[in-house]
């Protein structure tokens, strides 16, 4: 192994933690507050299922972004879900984050 | 990552169980240890007169009453603690408002009666079982919420390293069964599975019930996009999701409410309760509130609380009814599952078991960890090795060395409670300086033996420190004390038959 593989290793790997981790964070607490202002129903009853949500979604995330097949894939793949979902969240209530 | 799926879930398994191993192993223990916290209290107390007779409840409260009057005159709340199953004793607690005269803060102080003869007895100044079960996620020395953050962010970790151990199991409970021994490597993965597969039920409970208990601050976002962001507002949240109460005017036939009235009218309503705790708030003022707190056992609520108080010359009767909305119903199931309140001994133990076989699967990952690279001798993995060592056997020797120092320090130094949980940290601290000059096949050996000798000589100590020996606690029917020196002495063999059966250059451990 030279050493430009070892580097692409090495940049590949950390991408993949911080969109895991960061983009992962995004993308749960965006579906949460979807799940909150959309789920019908009690206000409180809705922000705590969408609480209750994140982590399942966070795992999942991270999941799908070291499973992917190239480290631009797992990027597209969450941000373009973040961005679905706040423009939804924004389009229909508007969105204080 | 990699080519296939099952192999990039392995390489995730893998790092991720890496990056959080040692703060999980802290968690775990510290946590599992959480589920005696009564019962590490009573013993951490030992000044403590245990009630060991039925009682009249009645009696109990006239000579806890009798005690507040004289100890507790200006207190603005009192509270009297019931004997029960885990606390058979009589406790009296008041809050002593701030005295500006004397430059006193407002302040807590608690005794302890004697059931024959109505001494008020004060117990030796300690940490107790609360701080250690607290350890596991506040962390101690860091500010609270950075603590509640890094062990969510760890117990994150956790969930993602559970997930990904079930997909890359093909045959999850035919290899459950398989136990290959004696083959190294392959025997620590068997071992891993053992410990993972069969108490997965609760590791994904406890992991996703822990992660929750604190999601009002790791995803406070969520709550700031309805609520606003600060912490009166996040406080608004809270209050609203809160138990709802349920108020009714009751004839009680009085003008005058006393702790004995209200005792004697909570006995009728609920005649197979036992009363846990009474409380008298809001004293000194116009008018005062009469808590009647019911121990439950049945079922996941833990208490019931009843407060009486007279409202415009009738008594007025508030009760809580839990949780309001359904999704909140989930959340306290979910916190009361996590916090086995509701367990009675068996299932306690069961509990206790579970959260040990959580650190002993994370410490056998940790152990393969290292052995599928001990090839490589690199002192990288020396160093994790010795690491894993002073961790994974220093834990334990560290909490023996909070029991220890409860027996050791002088009682009247200043600021005991705190120097306990300091020498914990300190012996810790010990305990990695030893990993780290000691030869690298010896260290598991010698770590393994301090540990069985640490708890071995606790019920020792304990005789030559107190009046309680083990024949001492069996005549007195103190079976907390007795079963927390005999759990000592189990402690203590399981390090020695770990010690035993380590082989000294294969650094091959038995978790207990």
């Amino acid at each position: 192994m030279n050493l430009t593989t070892k580097h692409l290793i090495v940049f590949n790997v950390t991408c993949r933690v911080l969109i895991a981790l960061v983009g992962g964070y995004l993308f749960s607490v965006l579906s949460a507050i979807a799940i909150a202002l959309h789920l019908p129903g009690d206000k409180i009853n809705s922000i705590i299922t969408g609480l209750m949500c994140t982590f399942i979604i966070y795992t999942v995330t991270v999941i799908f972004v070291f499973a992917a097949k190239t480290t631009l894939r797992a990027g597209i793949g969450v941000l373009v879900p973040c961005l679905l979902v706040y423009c939804f969240n924004h389009y229909f209530n508007g969105i204080s984050v | 990552m990699k080519p296939r799926f099952r192999q990039s879930m392995g390489w995730l398994h893998t790092w991720a169980g890496f990056a959080f191993a040692w703060l999980l192993f802290f968690i775990f223990v510290t946590g599992s240890a959480g589920y005696f916290e009564n019962e590490i209290d009573r013993w951490m107390k030992p000044e403590i007169a245990i009630v060991n007779k039925p009682m009249n409840d009645i009696s109990i409260l006239t000579s806890a009453e009798q005690q507040l009057t004289t100890l507790a005159a200006d207190a603005t709340q009192w509270y009297i603690s019931y004997p029960t199953g885990r606390d058979p004793y009589i406790g009296i607690s008041w809050l002593q408002p701030a005295n500006t005269e004397l430059g006193t803060a407002r302040q807590w102080h608690k005794k302890f009666l004697t059931p024959d003869t109505d001494k008020a007895i004060t117990a030796r100044d300690t940490s107790g079982g609360e701080t250690l079960y607290r350890l596991h996620y506040n962390l101690h020395y860091v500010p609270v919420v950075m603590g509640y953050l890094v062990t969510s962010l760890a117990t994150l970790f956790m969930l993602i390293g559970l997930v990904t151990g079930v997909i890359i199991h093909k045959k999850i409970f035919i290899e459950f069964f398989t136990f290959r021994k004696g083959k190294g490597l392959r025997s620590w993965l068997d071992i891993h599975n053992v410990f993972s597969v069969l108490p997965l039920p609760f590791h994904l409970m406890i992991t996703y019930s822990g992660l929750i208990l604190l999601m009002g601050v790791s995803f406070f976002p969520v709550i700031d996009n309805t609520y606003g962001a600060s912490k009166k507002m996040h406080r608004q949240f809270y209050d609203e999701s809160q138990v709802e109460n349920k108020q009714q005017i009751i004839d009680l036939n009085t003008t005058e409410l006393s702790l004995k009235a209200i005792l004697t009218d909570a006995k009728t309503r609920y005649e197979n309760q036992t009363v846990s705790y009474l409380g008298l708030i809001d004293r000194n003022t116009e008018q005062p509130g009469f808590e009647v707190w019911f121990e439950g056992d049945e079922g996941l609520e833990f208490a019931t609380l009843m407060t009486y108080r007279m409202v415009n010359g009738q008594v007025q009767l508030e009760k809580s009814l839990g949780k309001a909305h359904s999704a909140a119903k989930v959340y306290d199931i979910l916190e009361h599952l996590h916090e086995g309140l509701f367990a009675d001994i068996y299932l306690r133990w069961l509990y206790f078991i579970s959260g040990l076989l959580g650190a002993a699967m994370i410490a056998s990952g940790m152990i393969i960890w290292v052995k599928k690279r001990q090839k490589q001798q690199t002192t990288f993995i020396n160093l994790i090795d010795r690491l894993n060592a002073a961790v994974i056997v220093g834990l334990p020797i560290a909490i023996a060395g909070y029991f220890w120092s409860n027996r050791l320090l002088p009682l009247a130094m200043v600021n005991r409670a705190a120097w306990e949980v300091h020498s914990l940290f300190i012996v810790f601290a010990a305990c990695i300086c030893f990993c780290a000059v000691s030869s690298t096949d010896k260290v598991w050996k010698s770590m393994l033996w301090i540990a069985a000798v640490a708890y071995a000589l606790l019920p020792l100590g304990n005789i030559l420190t107190t009046e309680h020996s083990l024949l001492a606690s069996a005549q007195n029917s103190d079976w907390l004390m007795l079963g927390f020196d005999l759990t000592m002495l189990l402690f203590a063999a399981c390090f020695a038959l770990a010690a035993v059966l380590i082989k000294n250059k294969d650094n091959k451990t038995v978790q207990p």
